[in-house]
């Protein structure tokens, strides 16, 4: 027993060390001093966050961390290594923060769909994500199906009939449009992906049908990707060309821009379209887009638990009725 | 060999009341297996998304008169034919009282130039051929029915006549099958 | 543990069948009459939930493949048609999902209790190797399985795995090719992955009847690992071990629907709700939790090929498990070294997991070099030396004798003058 503790205890303190792992705002280097001598330098960037580091900062913490040394450093070896250490923390800034926890209305066992939000979501999507994002996996039919948004079927009918369709071929060979029916899926803005590309400076839109399912953090990050344009550009960051700074995007740029302004839909409901509350509806429409049958599960686990859980206890009752005058 | 361990002490004043309790178990056990065989049943049924095709529409005003067409609906071919005076007349004067299978031509189309019938014979499920057979409207090849101008069997080993597939007349010249 | 068949036939028509084909009184034999040591704790329950995992398995795959399309253009949106559209489809999909990381997760239990208690010693090695055969059928089957929802978990994982055939020399190359039927995991390869997945749990099927009969020869081993030495040790399977065995597959149950109801994604990666795309390779591969410490063994060998061959190793070096432990005591609840020893193997073994789950790089890596190290010396030194060096605990006679000297055993049990068991009469 003694031998598996200490084991464990090792393992506890090398993944504690792990963790910390690339992401760490600390540096070690070596510097170059005029007398030919190396020095080890430690800095730590604790009191500042890295998104205000400046390069004024950089080196003003090098020389309280030389101290004495400073004097003795070549310009050439001072750019040197602040290039070093400008260039670690821009390395850290690549890694995606996480996003904060949001309540939904979805959450927890007995979560279900706002279809109201749910409607208000589809008019986000349709009015703003649609010209360039698709949902292929969604048909205008979901719309009215039992834990979705809701929509009446003759609603539905109108909202696909607001699409034109090609169909075809006709008896004679020939293609012609048609209005759209419920069975259609939705439209998808692009005829294929390279137009998609090439409308988009050679960044594809991803498929929405399954995004909040397809990231980690699924609806929270969708959310705190909408809504983290606010942030403004580290100092130290360099921003490539036609890319937009998000701190929740995989290396912090990305290629689509704040799409999310204030009132730029008008809610049938009255709801103020606020910038969070056009990106809360959208994900929940989305989420239920990523699982249409969610309602379904949830409601069937509560009845399924429950005949498990009074199975389990009568299988124990009989067990021990059983075994009660056996010995072992 | 076994049962020499098998205590048996309290057999006769608990023997109902453990019987009781190994029945419900197992009953209850037995429920669960009998629910978990409906969704591995129910799931051989026709997906959401196969029942949202489930109806089409057909443009009827390329067809001329005399003409039959098929058309696809639900994975089996519908008979549309557009009949002639002559031969909704000749319908129409068939004696029902002599068919395997009564029924007046007025019961089987909404207007009577127009029959619309399910493309499947009603013996075994082929396909019949259309304009052949003894009563010029339609043959089943497999097994030698013949359906006349109505659809109705006259001759031959199918029971029924033609099916008529649920349809409306959305306009004139449109239809909507399902 | 040879033992007189009590099956009767009641009637003129189970007579008639059992004198042609007498498989009634094989099943009664097998499942109903079966001595059954006493004392198997729950521990041994894992071998009747395993059974059963098998079943939901099979039925539930043989559902999806009604509804699933083995084409690369289709397959990914029909596993999406199977949870959107199809009458309970995403009840059905969820259980075969969460269904893999259950029966892993029964197999690990199961063979952690076969190595703690000594179940591989004579005289049921080949019931061990049996069941190291289901082992890596079912590794095979959860390979072939995870390609075919066509993600990009999917795809990768198809890539990565198959390439480790390269490693092969000099037959490698062609191995590969021959593996993906073209030159990179494409249509072909989602085919016979398709083809495969069906085939093998039928195989697998086959094997655990083999299994079983080879446990029915010697009988059960038991947690004190001695032989049973009577009637007084032993009880029927049906009704005592069918109740224990139902107790312990409802527990295990609430735990696979919470899962399934409630956390239905929890042990899959975000990255295979993504379509495959053989032009992006995702920032972070990692096989599904049962693979991991495989993974990491794999990955701690700094060489390409000595790593394959450490890692199929691992596997393997369980098939010749029964040579290599020398001790002639069974169970390791006599063993006080061996205890040791078996805990910091489970240690190694989740450590190995965590260590697959992370980038291969500082305490990752130094993790799973230790605990590859250790996994292997576990086997290849340890237990060789053990039996030599280790003074087991005194053991008891029987498996019924501690049992009898408890101060407080009910009267019916208590030994007669004798020193026997009271006789009981018949339920």
């Amino acid at each position: 027993m003694r031998i598996a503790k200490l084991f464990l205890s090792i393992l506890f303190v090398v993944g504690l060390t792990g963790a910390s792992g690339p992401a760490s705002p600390d540096v070690d280097l070596d510097v170059q001093l005029a007398d030919g001598s190396t020095q080890k330098v430690h800095l730590t960037f604790g009191e500042k966050p890295l998104d205000k580091l400046t390069r004024d900062d950089v080196r003003a913490m090098l020389t309280i961390s030389l101290g004495d040394q400073a004097a003795q450093l070549s310009s050439e070896e001072r750019t040197r290594v602040e290039d070093e250490i400008v260039g670690h923390i821009q390395s850290s800034l690549r890694y995606k923060k996480s996003p904060d926890h949001q309540h939904w209305h979805f959450s927890g066992p007995l979560g279900t769909f706002d279809r109201m939000a749910l409607q208000r979501g589809y008019q986000v999507y349709r009015e703003v994500c649609a010209s360039c994002h698709s949902m292929d996996l969604i048909a205008f039919r979901n719309l009215s199906d039992p834990g979705g948004p809701g929509f009446s079927e003759d609603e539905v009918k109108a909202l696909a009939a607001q699409f034109t369709y090609e169909d075809g071929p006709d008896e004679f060979g020939d293609m012609f449009d048609r209005p759209g029916k419920p069975s259609d899926y939705f439209p998808n803005p692009y005829t294929n992906e390279n137009q998609g590309r090439a409308a988009n400076g050679g960044a594809l839109p991803p498929d929405l049908s399954l995004i909040t399912k397809a990231r980690k953090y699924g609806p929270d990050y969708v959310y705190a990707l909408m809504t983290g344009y606010d942030k403004p550009v580290p100092p130290l960051v360099e921003m490539q060309v036609g890319l937009y700074y998000n701190p929740y995007f995989s290396g912090r740029q990305i290629a689509m821009p704040n799409q999310l302004f204030p009132e730029m839909v008008e809610y049938a409901d009255g709801t103020v379209a606020t910038q969070e509350q056009m990106a809360k509806d959208v994900v929940e429409f989305l989420t239920w887009a990523g699982e249409p049958k969610m309602e379904a599960r949830k409601a069937m686990a509560i009845p399924v638990l429950a005949y498990l859980f009074i199975l389990t206890i009568l299988m124990y009752m009989s067990y021990k009725r059983l075994w009660r005058n056996i010995d072992h | 060999m076994a049962e020499n361990t098998v205590a048996g002490g309290h057999h006769d004043d608990d023997v109902h009341r453990r019987d009781f309790l190994h029945i419900a178990t197992a009953s209850l056990f037995g429920v669960g297996v009998g629910a978990v065989a409906w969704p591995l049943v129910m799931q051989m049924n026709p997906a959401e998304s196969v029942k949202a095709l489930a109806s089409i529409e057909v443009d009827l005003s390329p067809v001329e008169v005399g003409q039959v067409i098929k058309v696809l609906w639900q994975g089996k071919p519908v008979f549309i034919r557009r009949r002639t005076e002559e031969q909704i007349a000749q319908m129409e004067a068939v004696s029902v009282d002599a068919l395997p299978d009564p029924q007046r031509d007025a019961e089987r189309v909404q207007q009577s130039e127009w029959l619309v019938a399910l493309g499947v014979c009603t013996h075994l499920g082929c396909v019949p051929v259309a304009n052949s057979g003894d009563f010029q409207g339609w043959f089943c090849p497999c097994h030698g029915s013949h359906y006349d101008m109505s659809g109705r069997i006259r001759k031959g080993p199918a029971p029924k006549n033609l099916e008529i597939p649920p349809y409306q007349f959305v306009s004139e010249t449109k239809i909507l099958i399902g | 543990m040879d033992h007189q068949s009590k099956y009767e036939p009641t009637n003129g028509f189970t007579r008639w069948i059992d004198s042609r084909l007498p498989v009634v009184r094989m099943a009664h034999d097998s499942f109903i009459d079966y001595p059954t040591p006493v004392n198997l704790n729950y521990w041994w329950t894992f071998g009747g939930i395993l059974t059963f995992c098998l079943v939901i398995m099979i039925v539930t795959g043989i559902v999806l493949a009604m509804h699933y399309t083995p084409h690369v253009d289709h397959a990914f949106d029909s596993v999406q048609h199977i949870r959107r559209d199809v009458q309970f489809g995403w009840l059905i999909q969820y259980v075969h999902a969460n269904g893999a990381s259950m029966f892993f997760l029964a197999v690990y239990i199961h063979m952690f209790r076969g190595l703690y208690y000594g179940s591989y010693k004579e005289p049921r090695e080949l019931l061990w190797i049996l069941g190291v055969v289901i082992f890596v059928l079912m590794m095979a089957a959860a390979f072939l399985g995870y390609v075919l929802p066509w993600g990009q978990m999917s795809f990768w994982a198809a890539t990565v795995i198959t390439n480790l055939f390269a490693a092969i020399p000099w037959v490698g190359e062609g191995i590969r090719t021959w593996l993906w039927g073209g030159f990179s995991v494409d249509n072909a390869t989602l085919n016979r992955f398709f083809s495969l997945h069906y085939l093998v749990p039928f195989v697998i099927f086959a094997v655990v009847a083999l299994h079983i009969w080879a446990l029915h020869v010697p009988g059960n081993n038991n947690p004190k690992g001695i032989d049973p030495k009577g009637n007084q040790d032993m009880v029927p399977f049906h009704p005592y071990y069918t109740a224990k065995d139902g107790f312990a597959l409802g527990l295990f149950l609430l735990l696979f629907a919470t899962f399934v109801f409630y956390l239905p994604d929890a042990l899959g990666h975000a990255d295979n709700y993504i379509k495959a795309d053989p032009l992006v390779t995702p920032e972070h591969i990692v096989p599904e939790w049962y693979f991991l410490p495989h993974y990491a063994i794999l990955r701690a060998v700094p060489d390409k090929l000595m790593g394959v061959i450490a890692m199929f190793a691992a596997i393997a070096i369980l098939f010749v498990l029964p040579w290599l432990d020398s001790s002639k005591v069974r169970s390791g609840r006599y063993r006080p070294l061996f205890q040791q020893f078996f805990i910091l193997f489970v240690v190694a073994c989740v450590a190995l997991g965590w260590a697959g789950g992370q980038p291969a790089e500082g305490a990752a890596l130094l993790v799973s070099r230790v605990g590859t190290i250790y996994y292997f010396a576990f086997f290849l030194i340890i237990l060789p030396l053990l039996g030599v060096f280790e003074t087991p605990r005194e053991m008891p006679n029987s498996i019924a004798e501690p049992v009898l000297k408890k101060p407080d055993s009910p009267p019916e049990l208590e030994p007669d003058s004798t020193g026997k068991p009271a006789p009981v009469p018949a339920e």
